[in-house]
């Protein structure tokens, strides 16, 4: 047992933030909010040639043979730098490729994915009300060649910018197939989503597209299982993502809790204050060990799948359940300040929200552990 | 970084299951309840784990201990609080007041008071709080008048655990300067507790008879060899002694027994026809208290982790304490909202349920986030020490 970071671990936290110190302020991460992309194209050209893209990759593809746990100890420094990229989504959209793809899909997309050449998207929400786990409705067609997909796909993360989907489809095998469809094949659209969440999220259209029996991802009918993998390490990330989104919200309210004086003295003296952001950091550091641990747990995935599954549920109920409450404190302790657009605190409030509500809500991770307790 | 005991730690928590599943006769519940064989039960238990080594595995061996690592001792603390604790008053020996004479004791309080300790023979109680000295800890007023080679010591104790089982020993905080800062006049003595005028009076509490005393000391006359460390420097003794008492209970194992022992009747129970398992409400009460836990326990081991490195883990500590203190009474909370007006009735009663445990750990439960410092206590702490917050008004 040793919960502690190893050196390597520890200096590739220290190397991002310093990075995002140095070239990311968080007027960059207005910036980027501007962009049609939703993202500064310099820093994802960056974090390529820092290899963050293949980071949790094995070698044999051009990653650097790390495992999860490197990139959910990057994942926190993206959150506190309020960083958006499409670094944990398109690793999402890699591993069913790695896993289960053709030889051609995998020829076609895993090296660009790897060295940051090309972004992947999860495909998987669609309109009517389910989840991403959810079967798919989006319909394909037999054709001489495969299939013709028609049907739309909704709140894809860094859709508008990905070059490769991996999108969730009923080839009438009574199951969800899972299809790796290029974002410029002939017949895909792509429409940025309105929305209060500073990840661009798109909604993909597909209008007869068609795909061939190589672009099908592991078996078909059985996309469930291996969507639900990929979603397992998005989740997780996501939560180490909202680790660094928890524990920039509390360095502000501190901070706002030692320098904004009334009645003479800071506020941060009074313990209904203080107290508040004790409160933040209790649960943040409960969030961050939990995160670690599942992070740990899929990168020895093979030893004990049930732990591995298990620590994952644990990790995304815990910070599911506890991430409103942190952000309405931290709003809290600034008072009207946290509200305005002028003040940070609004950066990372947006994303918690969109945190929370994304890979699965914090009941349906409960259900999983409760799955997982034998109940 | 590593989530998983070493196969020798899991053999060695095997062994220790084996142990404690041959020795805890049925009766045994939980070192709190009012049961007579419990005290001497305890004794004779601690006896018997210093035989085989394991009372005092982590104690360094030139003390009588074997150098055992951190997290062989982390996994006797959760096989024995899961167990209700049937060390009984000698975890606080092992935990933290044995460290504490190692550290400040003279070679010959190491050579009188850490033997017996070691061997299981002797029980030690807290003199800390005092009626007017609770969260305000250093504001205490007991008095200890040097004479010679002797304290005279005058004042009142509360809340002092274990005082009537009865404790051998006392850590006693006195105060021996009340000319200066009040956290700098006061010194720590191990006084012996059949010394001539100190009294102890039983407080009757929510949970037993006797879960903690008044001590009373009217001129009780203590050597100048038994404080342990110098002239009023009492009070730095106290931070490294709580430092070690904070993850010193793993309070998430009990808890998870408990959640174990609810799954178990979740399961076996039928209401209306199906299992109460697949009641969502309770399916929901259930995993969020394993959620808990999860996060509890992971926060003793980071802080065990930084303490293995050879750092010390304070804020860590008072995090990890804060979420085991408040996990603890959670499990009492949902098992009796398990059980259902059910869990009102006690073991003896013929309807009880699962032999009173539910709402035992919920009685149990209710001082711990006030004992050995309360939850704000912890948190003035963390935001003063770990956010660098001012000082409360």
């Amino acid at each position: 047992m040793d919960l502690t970071l190893d050196d390597d671990q520890r200096l590739l936290a220290e190397s991002a933030r310093q990075l995002f110190e140095r070239t990311y302020p968080t007027t960059a991460a207005r910036e980027a909010e501007e962009r049609p992309e939703g993202f500064s194209a310099e820093l994802w050209a960056r974090a390529a040639e820092l290899g963050w893209p293949g980071i949790a990759l094995p070698e044999e593809c051009g990653g650097a043979g790390y495992g999860l746990l490197e990139l959910t100890v990057l994942a926190e420094e993206l959150g506190r730098a309020a960083v958006s990229l499409p670094l944990l989504t398109s690793y999402a959209a890699t591993l069913p490729v790695l896993w289960s793809g053709s030889t051609p899909t995998r020829d076609a997309w895993l090296g660009r994915l790897a060295g940051g050449d090309a972004s992947g998207a999860l495909a998987l929400l669609e309109p009517g009300g389910g989840s991403e786990r959810s079967a798919p409705a989006l319909r394909a067609t037999a054709s001489d060649t495969g299939w013709t997909l028609s049907g739309t796909k909704l709140g894809v993360r860094f859709g508008a910018s990905a070059a490769v989907l991996l999108v969730t489809a009923d080839l009438g095998d009574g199951g969800g197939s899972l299809v790796a469809v290029a974002a410029d094949a002939p017949g895909v659209s792509v429409a940025p989503h309105r929305t209060f969440s500073p990840e661009p999220l798109a909604a993909v259209t597909f209008h007869g597209v068609a795909v061939g029996p190589d672009a099908v991802v592991g078996e078909r009918g059985a996309a469930a299982a291996i969507v639900d993998r990929a979603l397992a390490h998005l989740t997780v990330l996501d939560t180490a993502y909202a680790v660094g989104l928890g524990d920039a919200a509390l360095a502000l309210a501190v901070d706002h809790a030692i320098n904004r004086e009334q009645f003479g003295r800071p506020i941060g003296v009074n313990q209904a204050v203080s107290h508040q952001c004790v409160d933040i950091r209790v649960e943040v550091d409960a969030m961050r060990v939990l995160a670690h641990q599942a992070a740990w747990r899929l990168d020895h995935h093979d030893a004990d799948p049930a732990a591995a599954a298990r620590a994952v549920a644990l990790a995304n109920a815990y910070a599911r359940d506890v991430i409103p409450g942190i952000f309405a404190r931290a709003h809290q302790v600034h008072g009207a300040m946290g509200f305005t657009m002028e003040y940070d605190l609004q950066l990372f409030s947006r994303r918690a929200k969109s945190y929370e509500l994304t890979g699965g809500g914090a009941a349906w991770h409960l259900e999983q552990v409760a799955g997982a307790l034998g109940l | 970084m590593d989530f998983d005991f070493t196969a020798d730690e899991e053999a060695f928590r095997a062994e220790l299951r084996v142990f404690l599943d041959d020795e805890l006769p049925t009766w045994w519940k939980t070192v709190f309840v009012d049961d007579e064989r419990a005290m001497p039960f305890t004794r004779e238990l601690c006896r018997k784990l210093a035989d085989r080594g394991w009372l005092t595995l982590s104690w360094p061996r030139e003390h009588g201990g074997a150098d055992g690592s951190v997290w062989q001792q982390a996994v006797v603390r959760e096989e024995m609080w899961a167990a209700g604790e049937p060390r009984g008053p000698q975890y606080m020996n092992l935990n933290y007041i044995g460290p504490l004479i190692m550290r400040f004791g003279t070679p010959e309080q190491q050579a009188r008071l850490l033997p017996p300790m070691a061997a299981g023979d002797v029980i030690w109680c807290q003199g800390f709080s005092e009626p007017e000295a609770g969260s305000d800890l250093a504001s205490l007023k007991t008095r200890a008048v040097r004479d010679g080679d002797h304290y005279i010591v005058n004042g009142q104790k509360i809340w002092n655990s274990y005082a009537d089982a009865p404790a051998d020993q006392c850590l006693l905080l006195a105060r021996t300067n009340p000319d200066v800062k009040k956290q700098v006049g006061i010194s720590m003595f191990l006084v012996d507790m059949r010394t001539p005028g100190i009294t102890v009076r039983p407080i009757p509490s929510m949970a037993g008879k006797s879960e903690f005393s008044e001590i009373f000391f009217d001129d009780a006359v203590i050597p100048v060899t038994d404080r342990l460390g110098d002239e009023d420097n009492g009070w730095t003794l106290v931070g490294e002694g709580l430092a070690f008492e904070r993850i010193g209970i793993a309070r998430y194992a009990r808890a998870n027994r408990v959640l174990e022992h609810l799954v178990a009747y979740a399961r076996d129970t039928e209401v209306g026809g199906r299992p109460l398992a697949e009641d969502p409400a309770v399916r929901a009460r259930l995993a969020t208290l394993a959620v808990r836990i999860e996060a509890a326990k992971l926060l003793n081991y980071g802080a065990i982790s930084i303490q293995a490195a050879g750092e010390v883990p304070a804020i860590e500590a008072s995090i990890a304490r804060i979420h085991n203190t408040q996990v603890e009474q959670l499990a009492g909370q949902v098992g009796l909202e398990v059980l259902g007006a059910r869990g009102l009735l006690l073991e003896d009663d013929p309807f009880g349920l699962l032999g009173g445990e539910m709402q035992r750990q919920w009685l149990e439960s209710i001082p711990v986030t006030v004992a050995a410092g309360s939850t704000e206590v912890q948190k003035n702490i963390i935001a003063q020490r770990g956010l660098g917050l001012p000082r409360s008004a």
